[in-house]
């Protein structure tokens, strides 16, 4: 591996050029299967005795460019595509833990996490300890002797508190389970999980990573820290017998196969595209975002700004180390009620309101009455998804056109609703 | 001297550890290889300081590509 720079190996790592044709765009295999003319050739593929491609569900050529360049990115092990966020993200526990299994996992979590779980807990008998992540004691009092992984987002959503991922990392090591990161939020472009103690990464690289709000993956990658020889993991151990340090990457590559979650040859171009500017656009987002936050913090309609930039923001320190003096591209508002976030909504002229993160476009959602929909009050608000609550997710347009926006949007809020 | 390499016999002219036969080979990703040396699984930490000798058998296994569905 060589030692370029983020910004560089953004731009020049997993591909580099096509040595037949000169190509410096990732070729679009779009191809269902791959023809062998020697019978013994495929079949040596397929038992992975010989490198090659047999059928696109299994792998696939724009698929492997697209794994190489995150791995690279991230200076992993290797890494596995899958069809979305969540895709990874339900790859990852299958991966570890089957019934009877227990992992620890923070409170703050996606709404999708959230269904997710609570699915694998009622239909394949898997348990999970929902603790503050941000309480060491916690966490470390959680870890039973069947838990298989610790599993926190970098910048809970729609929360916004951060993980101390070092501090966890101790109480993982110590108790010989792997460290697991959602780094969605903040990308390799921000964090270098590897060196804050991380073993496996999960993105939606939807989000930032595409950033144009154009193609749906996900993304699992072992950074190579965890030892899978020493995992408890029955499921783990087996694959180990396999195929050594490869056991996790393996197996999460079959599941991607058996559960039919391959990421399209197109959907890999697009979103590996979008490595190239990923760094110029998140450093961008975090400074409208920290602009913006300033804004909405003197406004007198805006009950609560919540934003890591912020010093008042119980994280600000830490984020500030974590994530090489940035705080990322996400905010939350709090207007009073769920009347005067719609109001607010209905008003704006330019920030779109859908369901999406870390696009070139500013975006909006009152997620309490969306994303979370089906939780309890209680679960909405252990997840910081309060009635009166907007997540923003800054884009890149001139930060003065969107203060505007939202200064006029907010000027529709009658005092006192 | 002989070895078998993924079932298929192989003459070298001169000793050489699992990364120079990987090199051999011109195995692609090598990184992303496992190798099984006479029957066990190695560490890929020892790729390098492997010697192989006479009558060695080993397989090289690709992750990256279109195998492994089945394990």
């Amino acid at each position: 591996m060589n030692d370029w720079s983020f910004e560089t190996a953004s731009i020049h790592a997993g591909f580099g050029q096509d040595p037949e044709t000169g190509a410096t765009s990732v070729p679009i295999v779009q191809s269902v299967s791959f023809a062998h003319q020697d019978p013994q050739e495929l079949s040596d593929i397929f038992n992975g005795r010989k490198f090659g491609f047999s059928y696109s569900r299994i792998a696939n050529p724009t698929v492997v460019y697209f794994e190489n360049h995150i791995t690279a990115l991230e200076k992993g092990l290797a890494s596995v595509a899958v069809a979305s966020g969540m895709g990874a993200i339900s790859t990852l526990f299958i991966a570890l833990m089957k019934a009877g299994d227990h992992a620890v996992v923070s409170e703050s979590l996606f709404g999708g996490t959230y269904y997710l779980l609570k699915e694998l807990e009622d239909s394949h008998g898997f348990s999970f300890s929902y603790v503050n992540i941000s309480d060491l004691s916690e966490v470390e009092s959680s870890i039973k002797s069947h838990t298989r992984l610790i599993y926190a987002e970098a910048i809970g959503n729609p929360k916004l508190d951060i993980p101390d991922f070092s501090a966890l990392s101790l109480i993982a090591k110590k108790n010989g389970i792997p460290l697991v990161a959602d780094t969605t939020t903040v990308t390799a472009a921000l964090f270098n999980a590897k060196n804050f103690g991380v073993d496996v990464v999960v993105q939606s690289v939807t989000k930032w990573v595409g950033g144009h709000g154009n193609a749906i993956g996900g993304m699992i990658t072992d950074l190579g820290t965890y030892s899978w020889q020493k995992s408890s993991s029955d499921l783990i151990q087996k694959m180990v017998k396999k195929v050594g340090d490869l056991a996790f990457v393996v197996r999460c590559k079959k599941l991607r196969s058996n559960l039919g979650l391959p990421l399209s040859p197109f959907n890999s171009f697009l979103l590996n595209q979008g490595l190239d500017t990923l760094s110029l656009r998140m450093k961008k987002q975090c400074e409208n975002a920290q602009q913006l936050a300033v804004f909405f913090s003197n406004h007198p309609k805006v009950h609560f700004t919540h934003y890591p930039g912020l010093t008042h923001h119980v994280q600000h320190g830490l984020c500030h180390r974590q994530y090489q003096g940035y705080y990322g591209g996400l905010l939350t508002i709090r207007l009073g009620s769920q009347e005067a976030c719609f109001t607010l909504i209905k008003q704006l002229r330019l920030v779109k309101n859908l369901a999406n993160l870390g696009d070139t476009k500013s975006l909006i959602i009152h997620p309490d009455s969306t994303i979370y929909r089906d939780l309890t009050r209680e679960e909405k608000d252990r997840a910081g998804a309060y009635h009166d609550l907007l997540r923003i997710s800054v884009g890149i347009e001139s930060v003065q056109d969107l203060i505007q926006d939202f200064q006029s949007a907010l000027g529709h809020i009658q005092e006192g609703v | 001297m002989q070895i078998r390499v993924n079932g298929e016999a192989l003459l070298l002219e001169h000793s050489l550890s699992i990364s120079g036969l990987l090199e051999l080979k011109e195995v692609k990703m090598p990184e992303m290889v496992s190798v099984e040396y006479n029957g066990e699984m190695l560490d890929r930490n020892l790729f390098s300081t492997t010697v192989i000798k006479d009558g060695d058998d080993i397989e090289f296994l690709y992750f990256m590509g279109g195998g492994f569905f089945s394990l």
